[in-house]
């Protein structure tokens, strides 16, 4: 029982992980972002590529690393490609164009890099482990959900309690009446577009280093994410979180009574959630 | 220090539809300048270009002297341009105090979180609470104080007394003074005339995009009004 509740947080905060930069993008920007998927894998890819470059780098470098180069691309992306489609009325438009820099990413990785499987080596981190009540556990996956939870409450402070976040909430709100006070909306969009590939890459390093991931990771990530922020709430961290935690609960214990069900039952227990959401009438909320 | 506005030649369009036609007129410096007309005269939308929320204009309009570009809020901001917008428009995920943070980057000057709490004082004890947790009057305080906080020059007030108690509305006025007396130079929309014209130095009336009547309101009499208001003669 503990083991499986173990498990199922550990992955639970790892999904949180995956939509929390989809949420964040959503919900701010109202951009549907579908290179986020990409964006995850590329920062997987960027881990494993500093830990080519400098063998033995400390973790926490790592991720540092992984987050500010996709970070950095992401906030290029949006002030070059983004910003400029989100002028458009429709927004098919800013969605088009995502899906093509989703293209563009994911041949990148395959022209530069192949198109094999590659995980992220973490040395003795792998086998160690803990007991708890009895029960042995692994050290990686504590780590794992340590790492979710700390960006999770990082966000948190960034988005409630600094200036920064105060003028995200605000343009979130009412873009127009935010420049009107003097908040310079693009650079917003830029820093939440930032922040959103950061978290993707993140999420990432986190995934690569409990599994091989490939250049075409990306579409199943995206599917997880959606998931996670359709039932969390557009631009709710908590909510994004508590849904990540209960799409991962869902994953364990189905794999215990159904070893060779995969995602199954997370894209079940999604449906099922979104039904009796509909039947509430939470829906439309 | 009190800032002038010039407005010359401005004509304004909502896509193929011209909202504004050839539009003039000066507020003096320290003054209250109210702008009147029926619905859909073009009040607001001088409103909102002068904010920058409208980019399609020409013309010219400056601030003491220095030209306001077309189209950019953030611009306006700076320039010393701030606006109470019709409907309040207050960020709903922000607490009133955040809501007053929010713009106080803008510019350097007199209004802060302790001054606008002074013009306002029962916001004090509502600075932890949501818009919605408000009453009307009460969010359109915060909505005058969040425009203050950007310390403007010129304050432009949309439809400042619409859907108020005339209590209410007393008490937004009389802060009004008192904002003006700070040197802030005041122009205002209000549908009424009569409360507009008597708290205004100069008045000028819009119909159908175009000033139909320009002068100092203590000269506006009903017959004027209504030429200027409806086009009809008396």
């Amino acid at each position: 029982m503990i083991e499986i509740l173990f498990q199922g947080l550990t992955l639970g905060g790892l999904y949180g992980m995956i939509g929390a930069g989809l949420a964040l993008n959503f919900g701010i920007l109202r951009v549907v972002n579908l290179a986020h998927g990409e964006l995850i894998t590329l920062g997987a890819f960027m881990a494993v590529g500093l830990i080519v470059v400098q063998p033995g780098l400390p973790l926490p470098l790592v991720l540092a690393g992984a987050f500010l180069g996709c970070a950095v691309l992401g906030g290029f992306i949006q002030a070059v490609f983004v910003e400029r489609a989100m002028s458009f009325r429709d927004p098919m438009v800013a969605m088009l164009v995502t899906f093509g820099l989703a293209v563009m990413i994911r041949n990148g990785l395959i022209e530069t890099l192949g198109a094999d499987l590659r995980g992220l080596d973490v040395g003795g981190l792998g086998q160690a482990g803990f007991r708890f009540f009895g029960v042995s556990l692994g050290l990686l996956p504590l780590v794992t959900l340590g790492i979710a939870l700390l960006a999770f409450a990082a966000l948190a402070f960034l988005i409630f309690r600094t200036r920064f976040g105060r003028e995200i909430r605000a343009v979130s709100d009412r873009p127009e009446i935010a420049a009107l006070m003097g908040v310079r909306v693009k650079r917003v969009h830029m820093g939440v577009a930032a922040l959103s590939a950061g978290l993707a890459a993140l999420a990432g390093v986190l995934l690569a280093m409990r599994a091989s991931v490939s250049p075409f990771s990306g579409v199943a990530h995206l599917l997880i994410a959606f998931e996670v922020v359709v039932l969390g709430g557009l631009g709710a961290i908590r909510g994004v979180l508590l849904a990540g935690l209960f799409l991962g609960m869902v994953q364990v214990i189905g794999a215990r009574f159904d070893p060779n069900a995969g995602l199954l039952y997370v894209h079940m227990a999604f449906f099922v959630a979104l039904a009796l959401r509909a039947a509430t009438g939470r829906l439309k909320a | 220090m009190t800032s002038s506005l010039k407005i010359e030649g401005v004509s304004a369009w909502y896509g193929e539809f011209r909202a504004l036609s050839d539009v003039s007129l000066a507020v003096e410096p320290g003054q209250t300048h109210a702008l009147i007309g029926a619905n859909g005269a073009g009040k607001s939308t001088l409103m909102k270009l002068l904010c920058g929320l409208i980019p399609h204009w020409t013309g010219r309009i400056e601030l003491d002297g220095k030209p306001l570009p077309p189209g950019n809020p953030e611009a306006a901001a700076a320039l010393g341009l701030a606006l109470v917008p019709e409907g309040r428009l207050l960020f709903d995920s922000l607490t009133i105090e955040e809501n007053l943070l929010i713009g106080q980057s803008a510019r350097p000057g007199p209004w802060n979180m302790t001054t606008l709490l002074a013009l306002f004082p029962i916001l004090r004890e509502k600075r932890r609470q949501y818009p919605a947790q408000l009453s009307g009057g009460q969010q359109q305080m915060v909505a005058i104080a969040r425009a203050l906080a950007s310390n403007p020059a010129i304050l432009l007030c949309d439809e400042i007394s619409l859907g108020l108690a005339p209590a209410v509305v007393r008490e937004v006025y009389a802060a009004l003074d008192r904002v003006r007396a700070e040197g802030v130079t005041v122009v205002l929309v209000d549908q009424d005339i009569e409360r507009a014209c008597r708290d205004a130095a100069a008045v000028t009336c819009l119909m159908k995009g175009r000033v139909t009547h320009r002068g100092p309101a203590a000269g506006v009499t009903p017959t004027t009004l209504r030429e200027a208001y409806f086009g009809v003669r008396a």
